[in-house]
């Protein structure tokens, strides 16, 4: 029998698939990715873009701590676009539509030359648990791959069934197999699965579009890389195009309703609100005249056109009806049709934060089937569990983010503390400190962090450090360096003084006219940075504007931060028995049994778990540790 | 009431039982305790406020003259800076204390917190620890039900609603943030700033109208009502002995309607006399009838005095007739002497002698029990949960301000987000958390989102 042994097994090539086993190889273990295909490593089922509100803070995260997303989406990308420029730099968020392929290509050859990391084409059939701990996988052809830890990255593949109209297929992805055998193994290791749902929207030739009857859009003139290691990206830019749907393509749906796999109940699985199919919003918003469509090349050397705003799971024969009503689209050729594909999932209650299941020990859950959906949210959970294995397997601290410092703190505790019942996307409305946590300063809050684990390099370091210190210099100038009776740093405060315009300050030694005048204590509402405008700005000048323009604010966020920390550094052991706690209201210790939270902080946030259980809960904790003491 | 944001902050409650005693108690904990309290208290003498366990005379805000006591941490009973003051014991005079401190920024202790505090700084023992958890348990859930179940219906709606009005207008905000190139119809700056000045004023109108205000400002109003002659006064003046406790004289008091305040149980109860009430042709007596029917119908309480040693009579007919539909106790007075009324016509009528202080225990007793029957809301539990909630009121106002504040600057949405969050966060403290899935839900049936 053909055995082969490795510290790490990473089940899926995707997005969570490549973090996690990056980050377990590059932290010196061996690694091996089990794929169903090896050319579909690090693909981009969907839409091709990376980043946009919430998505892109999550990028600049897994940059910081040295994941591989924003540099390939840098290497890649054919529009970059800052979004949200009109509102403060807080919720400024980077968007890059990439080339799809060379997207797939470079994240395949990183991780196929990845010292240490083996690929290997199977499929994984069978999880091989032994007293409650993963030691392997068998797969299909019968193989037995023993591994320390299994991280399962299976993305929608996992019993996945895919519908246009009244056809259905099995599959993950259109013309690729579906996994099979896994959802048994998780079920007989006790682990409560659920089917949730996503689409597609259909890809025409572009040789078939009319442009000229749509908006052409442009991405920003200077991109922005994603990634804090890179000054430019490596392609030139190309536009993007809109156009709208109109009451012909209302009716073409309407009419057809009945034959839509969502409304006729073939589907089962639950969809994502904020991406619904056309058909949905059609029948939601029936007063909405026009919905947007966005016309996106997936790739600089084919011919496909995304039909962003579209996805559908209506006949192939009913999406080229209501396709050819829009603007620009009366020809479209289809290359392919649009689908809903169903999946199987796990509900992410029970895993830890650092996303190993309660109940089997090293077999970790990463991306969509823990619920969410989307690159950046996948890439984010693969990260962290490729950390929290290697960290596992040395018998380390666990690698845990709250939600005062990532959003990736805010995403796997959202997912831990209160599960999920539809596919689960960032939003910058999720995270309560959204002000500090920027995707200007990502690499301020976690490369110390990413060093730490060992996945940022020296010199990278070094250039943060360096980084770091001109602007904490900055700063220190700013505030010391007068002009008349007023500092500097007083004067940048001001709404309509700019970082340059300082430069001016100083040298003609004239404070410019104010518009109105300055309190001497400006209320913590003056503190903040006026709508953009266009001008250039290095990384260190951005940071000290922010950093002095919302003082006012970042000082309020800090104090909850203070308080919001206290609960959280209350850390709930893992052998605590919540079964021994005294006087818990019956639905509190029923939810702390099954949600096995990690801190008090996060015990609070479950949704019936009273501030009385939370009061008995840090009685008892404290009582632990005098007991501990006296002992 | 999200309790863990709870335990780093300064508290502050009364320390003393509910009701009178010659010294009550304010006690503030926390690492503002010393700072907070400072600030209103002006020794008499000068001397240095530093030494711990050394009492300091002197005045504190000008509400009452008081003894200021400072513990400095960890050498105090929760093991954090304490500072306990030390009033005369009114509850009127430390409820105004307690509202000072109030407004510096501690917030009002959670039943059993200074125990609990105690605990958790390694201020109590093992045995002690177990009881505490019990108590903890019992102590916070029942403030956590009187809360709810206990605000008096209208106003949890009024305050549901700005919640859900604010809560509205948020989604506009938040989706303005997260969706910028959605086709989604937004409200305007100007429309957004009419609609926070819409929240301001309402929440204006629902802080001034709301029940306890009136409970915490004025106290319930007691009249005491009777044909002339069956003792009123007396009875008065009996209660008034009995509570040991004249408090305020209330401004605006008339020869002939006299009225004090004293303290059941801790709530502020307003006796009001009133002249005797008959038909009469005198011009000033019938002035004086005339302002005690007026102080009958505004009374959250009756009592209706009549005299055992005579015989019903017109008189006292006439009266009960406009009685007999309030929220009223009979009670029949002069029980020393010979039994002449017919008493059966009442229910359970309570018998004392004003003159010879008998049975004015049961009265007491009786008009306890029918001020926490009145409209459910005035027992002790509840009392202190109003406190909290006007004080959580108080906090969602100032936000709401600060949300119009940041509208009227011009400034982006992320800005104006933080106030308004902060104005739901506050009103949770009474009607429930809003989540971040209320507010995700709310968008994706305002809005038509998604690509």
């Amino acid at each position: 029998m053909n055995k082969e042994t490795f510290d790490i097994l990473v089940l899926g090539g995707g997005h969570a698939g490549c973090e996690a086993a990056l980050a377990g190889t590059r932290m010196g273990k061996s690694v091996c990715m089990v794929t169903l295909k090896r050319d579909a490593i690090g693909r981009m089922s969907c839409n091709p873009a990376i980043g946009g509100l919430a998505k892109g803070h999550l990028v600049r995260e897994i940059d910081a701590l040295g994941g591989e997303m924003a540099k390939v989406t840098d290497k890649t990308a054919i529009q970059f676009r800052m979004l949200n420029t009109t509102k403060g730099p807080a919720v400024w968020a980077p968007r890059a539509q990439c080339d799809k392929y060379k997207y797939q290509q470079t994240m395949q050859s990183i991780v196929e030359q990845q010292e240490g990391l083996t690929v290997l084409e199977e499929m994984a059939t069978e999880l091989i648990i032994k007293e409650n701990q993963v030691i392997g996988v068998r797969t299909q052809q019968g193989k037995t791959i023993a591994g320390k830890a299994v991280i399962v990255t299976t993305g929608t593949f996992l019993n996945g069934l895919m519908h246009t109209g009244e056809k259905t297929a099995t599959g993950g992805r259109v013309g690729e197999q579906a996994a099979v055998g896994l959802t048994e193994s998780l079920v007989a290791a006790g682990l409560k699965i659920g089917r949730l749902k996503t689409g597609t929207p259909p890809r025409l030739a572009r040789e078939s579009i009319n442009f000229e009857a749509t908006i052409e859009q442009h991405g920003d003139p200077k991109p922005e890389p994603f990634s804090y290691a890179h000054e430019t990206v490596s392609y030139d830019q190309i536009p993007c195009y809109m156009t709208y749907t109109n009451d012909e393509t209302k009716k073409a749906i309407k009419d057809n309703l009945h034959r839509s796999p969502m409304y006729s109940g073939k589907i089962i699985g639950v969809g994502p609100r904020y991406c619904p199919s056309i058909e949905d919003k059609v029948v939601r918003f029936e007063d909405k005249e026009r919905h947007q469509i966005f016309l996106e090349p997936e790739s600089l050397e084919t011919n496909e056109i995304y039909v962003n705003g579209c996805s559908t799971s209506m006949p192939a024969e009913v999406q080229e009806a209501f396709v050819r009503s829009i603007p620009g689209l009366e020809n479209a050729v289809f290359l392919k049709h649009g689908y809903a594909v169903e999946y199987d999932f796990v509900f992410p209650y029970q895993v830890k934060p650092t996303l190993e299941t309660q109940k089997v020990r090293n077999l970790f859950l990463a991306g969509q089937i823990n619920g969410t959906s989307g690159y950046e949210e996948a890439a984010a959970q693969g990260l962290i569990a490729g950390i929290n294995a290697v960290l596992n397997l040395n018998e380390q601290e666990p690698f845990v983010l709250d939600r005062s410092e990532a959003y990736i703190g805010v995403l796997i505790d959202d997912l831990v503390t209160k599960s999920t019942e539809e596919p689960y996307r960032m939003f910058t409305s999720r995270a309560e400190y959204r002000l500090l946590l920027r995707q200007d300063n990502a690499d301020m809050r976690l490369t110390e962090k990413g060093k730490a684990i060992g996945l940022i390099d020296e010199e990278r370091y070094q250039g943060f450090v360096e980084k770091r210190e001109a602007i904490k210099e900055e700063i220190k100038r700013l505030k010391k360096t007068f002009v008349g009776n007023q500092s500097l740093e007083q004067i940048l405060r001001r709404p309509e003084i700019r970082y340059p315009d300082l430069a001016i300050v100083e040298t003609t030694k004239q404070i410019p006219v104010k518009e109105k005048e300055l309190k001497e204590t400006p209320s913590a509402t003056e503190n903040c940075v006026k709508p953009h405008e266009d001008i250039e700005l290095t990384a260190v000048e951005r940071q000290v504007e922010i950093e002095i323009k919302y003082e006012g604010y970042i000082a309020r966020q800090k104090q909850v931060i203070e308080k919001f920390k206290r609960l959280e550094n209350k850390v709930i052991p893992d052998f605590f028995d919540f079964e021994k706690v005294p006087s818990l209201s019956r639905e509190g210790r029923e939810k702390l049994i099954q949600m096995k939270p990690y801190t008090v902080g996060q015990a609070s946030r479950i949704s019936g778990v009273s501030p009385a259980d939370i009061s008995v809960l840090i009685v008892c904790l404290q009582k632990r540790s005098l007991f501990h003491v006296e002992h | 009431m999200s309790s863990r944001a709870h335990l780093e902050e300064t508290i502050v409650a009364i320390a003393t039982p509910p009701g009178e005693g010659a010294v009550g108690i304010v006690r503030v904990s926390g690492p503002d305790a010393f700072a907070f309290a400072k600030k209103h208290f002006a020794p008499i003498r000068k001397v240095d406020l530093i030494p711990p366990f050394v009492p300091v005379l002197g005045d504190f805000d000008s509400i009452d003259q008081v003894l200021f006591f400072y513990y400095q941490a960890p050498r105090s009973y929760t093991g954090e800076e304490v500072v306990e003051i030390h009033g005369h014991g009114s509850p009127v005079v430390l409820r105004q204390i307690v509202q000072v401190l109030l407004k510096e920024g501690a917030r009002l202790a959670e039943p059993g917190e200074f125990t609990k505090r105690a605990f958790l700084n390694g201020k109590l023992d093992l045995a002690q620890a177990e009881a505490v958890s019990a108590l903890i348990a019992s102590k916070t859930e029942l403030a956590a039900r009187a809360s709810l179940a206990q605000l008096e219906g209208s106003l949890s709606r009024q305050i549901e609603q700005l919640r859900q009005q604010i809560l509205e207008m948020f989604v506009y905000v938040e989706a303005a943030i997260d969706y910028p190139e959605e086709d989604i119809e937004l409200l305007s700056q100007g429309q957004l700033q009419e609609k926070a000045e819409g929240l301001v004023k309402k929440i204006q109108e629902i802080r001034k109208g709301a029940q306890y205000g009136k409970l915490l400002n004025e106290g319930i109003v007691v009249a005491i009502v009777g044909k002339p002659n069956v003792g009123k006064s007396s009875l008065l003046n009996a209660l008034l002995n009995e509570e040991r406790a004249i408090v305020t004289p209330i401004p605006g008091t008339t020869r002939d309607i006299v009225s004090d305040t004293v303290s059941i149980e801790g709530i502020p109860v307003k006796l009001v006399d009133t002249a005797g009430i008959r038909d009469s042709q005198e011009i000033v007596e019938k002035e004086g009838i005339k302002r005690s029917v007026k102080v009958l119908e505004q009374a959250d309480i009756v009592l209706f005095v009549c005299d055992a040693s005579s015989e019903w009579s017109e008189e006292d007919q006439q009266i009960w007739k406009r009685v007999e539909t309030k929220n009223s106790l009979v009670v029949i007075n002069k029980s020393d002497l010979k039994l002449k009324l017919d008493d059966s016509r009442f229910d359970s009528p309570i018998k004392v002698s004003a003159e010879k202080k008998e049975g004015l225990d049961r009265l007491h007793q009786s008009l306890l029990s029918s001020i926490q029957g009145a409209e459910g809301l005035f027992s002790h539990e509840q009392y202190v949960v109003n406190l909290r909630h006007e004080e959580a009121m108080r906090r969602a106002e100032a936000s709401l301000e600060k949300t119009l504040e940041a509208l009227k600057e011009g400034l982006s949405g992320e800005f104006v987000a933080v106030d308004m969050r902060a104005a739901l966060d506050d009103l949770g403290e009474i009607v429930g958390q809003t989540t971040t899935d209320d507010i995700l839900n709310q968008i994706f049936s305002t809005f038509c989102i998604g690509k």
